[in-house]
């Protein structure tokens, strides 16, 4: 395989047939609110080591690391990522109030206008990375303030427990987005024709990113071009659908991150965190799945496509590989599984600082280790985990990802269609 | 009584997947009535979460009967006057703290008055009168609930009132009902055998709502968030693996999916419950599309082969436009909707099955039904590159 980072100006739809060329890469970006930075400290790494990525596929908050890595308003893309930490809360404020009232605001008329006054509220500058206890106090101190201060319209017929205010508009440069060359999407799940909706560089826009965070519970549903909208990450939470629905033959490579099933599927540690198990056990569940799916079904295919010959050929997906967070250095101890869903400013470091260190890691393995070693350590087709196993075996006892079985008892004609070989079914055959 | 037990044990080469969420507990039981009212046993029974209870009811209700049990789910909703004050369904949720249970028991002393299937109609205020009981019961049961508490409900044993739990080991055909181990991070199946109420606690400890529940030595999560359709319950009963797929001789020859509803009727929620009750049923709901879809997508394939495997069929809940806007209601008029419509979906299914041609039955493959729905659709997708279209 040739290096993640080798300068090349292959066209998208070049075959995948030079060995030096570097392989085209997209990455897949989706996750949990609170553990946000471990994907921005992967973006921070992938574009530090100037990886060229030509797809960023999203849903859910993966939407915003995605805009910031592309478009971030008046900034580089390393510095907006930089950043985010400073959306956290201050460490010793959450011992008090454990909500990130920075990020979610009440929902209510007046959401906009208090995200503005806070704007104007008075503040002490201070480094994303720094702890600096006390100055963060202080800041969050003057957000909790406004918070409190702001009149709430939650009342029973109201759909949601937060309102979206125009934070995104200041950190997103929505021209820049539809001019750049990576490809973006971003998933939501459109309420009134009742299926997944891929927006991309040209039609998003802070309408559709709403959409796009639009969780039942958290936001109300959003409209958009006449169409009611509520998050895709419930439908599709890998980001992986815009792959195989669009990126067929265009990439050879895409990066998912760990998807920290385990994080999730545990022990509530108190009622606040059971109430986001609740939300998020599910959706993880989805997400461990589908791609499981994926990574199996991309390996089939694959493998299917490198032995048939040139006239057979077989579209492909791109490969699935994972930047791991259980490898040392770079891991994700169990014991700190319990504190991923706070938004605390240590934990928002603690993570980026994981998920930087994963992605250097696996961008110098990608240069150095041994081609068939890199595959065993990071293709996701062969780093299944437990629960992803056991879910596959259904299918895998249907023969579903053997390829080598359906080109030995089925013949598939030039329509696309199977047929056993001979025109037999098999139960006549074995009779 | 004979010819009951004939029908009932004899196999029949059927299996029905009973899937989880809320809505779905009425409908299934409408459905559920009308198969048993029809004769149609099922070999296999696959439930996740709260589709285990429809399940049980089916199979071992504590009366004996299993009509009158499913008829009875009903009541378990709150009478509408009571719901539209409080909407909550206090009778199946109780609140944390440790004298929920003693209260619950205190309560069950106070005068109430019977209900058969057949006060269903005429019963207003009788049910009246036994709701606001319970309400006040739960009013004057004390709470714990902290920041610290791991769960906001507790159990109580109305599931034993209902469940007969020793002849379940005893019944002539398999019911499976999944849970998640949070040890092994690998779901867990009950069986006949091992299920009991405290693994059906288990099965059912939906995370915030209950906390884990232990069984044996195993901490153990609600099942429904990682197989919500069920079919992975029972799936190594369905006797694929062992030899084959080519070889495979399975148990049964038709697989009988309950329809999950909410995708049909995804709602811009009326208020923050229903928002709530849909932000966790939208993936589950998803999944149970996606992996049913899939499975349907290769028995069709496998079907035009030859090779056995059991075909999979769909029971569609139509739910009008009236009854979609409270669809995930506690109150007892929705439940009675949602019942009849379960019910009247399945004994039409049944009609086509005991009366119907092939053709008529083959408008009910998942696959022809499900694979143009756009969600559905883009999902198989994913497939193009090994199975044929």
């Amino acid at each position: 395989m040739a290096s993640l980072s080798a300068e090349g100006g292959r066209n998208d739809v070049e075959a995948v047939s030079t060995i030096a060329a570097p392989p085209r890469i997209g990455i897949v970006l989706s996750g949990w609110a609170p553990a946000m930075t471990l994907m921005s400290g992967v973006m921070r790494a992938l574009i530090e080591d100037n990886i060229p990525i030509r797809v960023i596929s999203t849903s859910g908050i993966g939407g915003l690391i995605g805009l910031l890595s592309l478009a971030p308003r008046g900034k580089a893309p390393d510095q907006a990522l930089r950043e985010l930490p400073n959306l956290f809360v201050s460490d010793l404020l959450y011992r008090f109030v454990p909500l990130n009232f920075k990020v979610f605001y009440k929902n209510g008329p007046f959401a906009q206008a208090s995200y503005e006054f806070r704007e104007h509220l008075p503040k002490i500058p201070v480094d994303p990375a720094a702890a600096k206890p006390l100055v963060r106090f202080f800041n969050d101190s003057m957000d909790l303030l406004a918070t409190v201060l702001t009149p709430t319209g939650l009342e029973s017929y109201r759909s949601g427990l937060m309102s979206q205010v125009s934070m995104l508009e200041d950190l997103v440069d929505f021209a820049q987005l539809r001019n750049h060359n990576t490809r973006f999407y971003l998933s939501a799940f459109d309420l009134t024709a009742k299926t997944q909706r891929i927006f991309r560089n040209q039609d998003v826009g802070a309408d559709a990113y709403r959409a796009a965070q639009a969780m039942f519970l958290l936001f109300p549903p959003e409209h958009v071009d006449g169409h009611l909208f509520t998050t895709g990450a419930t439908h599709d939470p890998t980001g992986l659908q815009a792959i195989w629905l669009h990126e067929r033959n265009k990439l050879d490579m895409i990066i998912a991150l760990d998807p920290m099933g385990p994080a999730i599927w545990r022990a509530p540690k108190n009622i606040h965190d059971a109430f986001q198990l609740m939300l998020l056990n599910p959706i993880v569940a989805l997400q461990v799945l589908t791609f499981a799916l994926y990574a199996n079904i991309e390996f089939a295919s694959n493998q299917l496509a490198g032995s048939a010959s040139q006239t057979s050929a077989v579209p492909t997906l791109p490969k699935l590989y994972r930047i791991p967070f259980d490898a040392p250095p770079c891991d994700i101890p169990p014991a700190y599984y319990h504190e991923m869903l706070e938004w605390t400013h240590d934990n928002a470091v603690t993570l980026e600082s994981i998920g930087y260190c994963a992605a250097k890691t696996f961008v110098r393995d990608q240069r150095l280790v041994n081609p068939n070693d890199f595959e065993m350590q990071y293709r996701y087709f062969h780093r299944l985990e437990r629960r992803s196993r056991q879910f596959v075996r259904m299918f895998d006892q249907l023969r579903l990802f053997a390829p080598a079985f359906w080109r030995e008892h089925f013949v598939r004609h030039p329509e696309g269609h199977w047929r056993p070989r001979g025109g037999t079914s098999h139960a006549s055959e074995e009779a | 009584m004979a010819q009951t037990v004939d029908w009932l044990t004899q196999p029949s080469g059927k299996g029905v997947l009973v899937s989880g969420g809320a809505p779905n507990l009425h409908l299934a039981a409408g459905a559920l009535c009308a198969f048993y009212e029809h004769r149609v046993s099922f070999d296999l029974i696959g439930a996740a979460g709260a589709g285990a209870l429809p399940g049980l009811l089916y199979s071992v209700p504590k009366n004996r009967d299993p009509v009158a049990a499913l008829k009875s789910t009903i009541y378990m909703n709150v009478h509408d006057l009571i719901y539209a004050l409080v909407p909550d369904n206090f009778k199946i949720f109780f609140k944390r703290g440790p004298l929920t249970e003693p209260f619950w028991r205190l309560g069950r002393l106070l005068p109430r008055f019977s209900l058969t299937p057949a006060d269903r109609d005429h019963s207003s205020l009788r049910r009246l009168y036994n709701d606001w009981v319970d309400l006040m019961v739960a009013a004057l049961t004390p709470a714990t609930l902290w920041y610290g508490s791991p769960s906001v409900c507790t159990r109580v044993g109305v599931i034993d009132d209902v469940v007969d739990w020793e002849r379940l080991h005893a019944y002539s055909k398999e019911f499976y009902l999944n849970t998640f181990d949070l040890g092994t991070l690998e779901l867990k199946v009950f069986d006949k055998t091992n299920l009991t109420p405290e693994s059906f606690y288990a099965a059912l400890a939906m995370p915030w709502l209950y906390e884990p529940t232990i069984v044996g030595n195993r901490v153990y999560t609600e099942g429904a968030a990682h197989d919500p359709s069920g079919l992975e319950a029972l799936w190594n009963a369905l006797g694929i693996g062992g030899q084959g797929v080519l070889g495979a001789q399975p148990k049964v020859e038709m697989l009988i999916a309950l329809d999950t509803v909410v995708t049909d009727v995804w709602l811009d929620p009326a208020n923050i419950q229903e928002a709530l009750e849909l932000a966790v049923m939208d993936p589950i709901v998803c999944l149970t599309e996606y992996v049913l879809a899939l499975y349907s997508r290769l028995e069709f394939f496998l079907a035009q082969t030859g090779v056995k495997v059991p075909k999979i069929y769909y029971v569609p809940f139509p739910i009008p436009a009236k009854d979609a806007s409270r669809i995930l209601d506690w109150s007892y008029s929705n439940a009675v909707s949602l019942w009849e419509i379960g019910h009247e979906a399945a004994d039409k299914f049944c009609t086509v099955l005991q009366y119907g041609n092939q053709n008529d039955l083959e408008a009910y493959r998942y696959y022809r039904v499900r694979r143009n729905r756009p969600l559905v659709g883009d999902f198989l997708k994913l497939f193009d590159d090994l199975l044929p279209v």
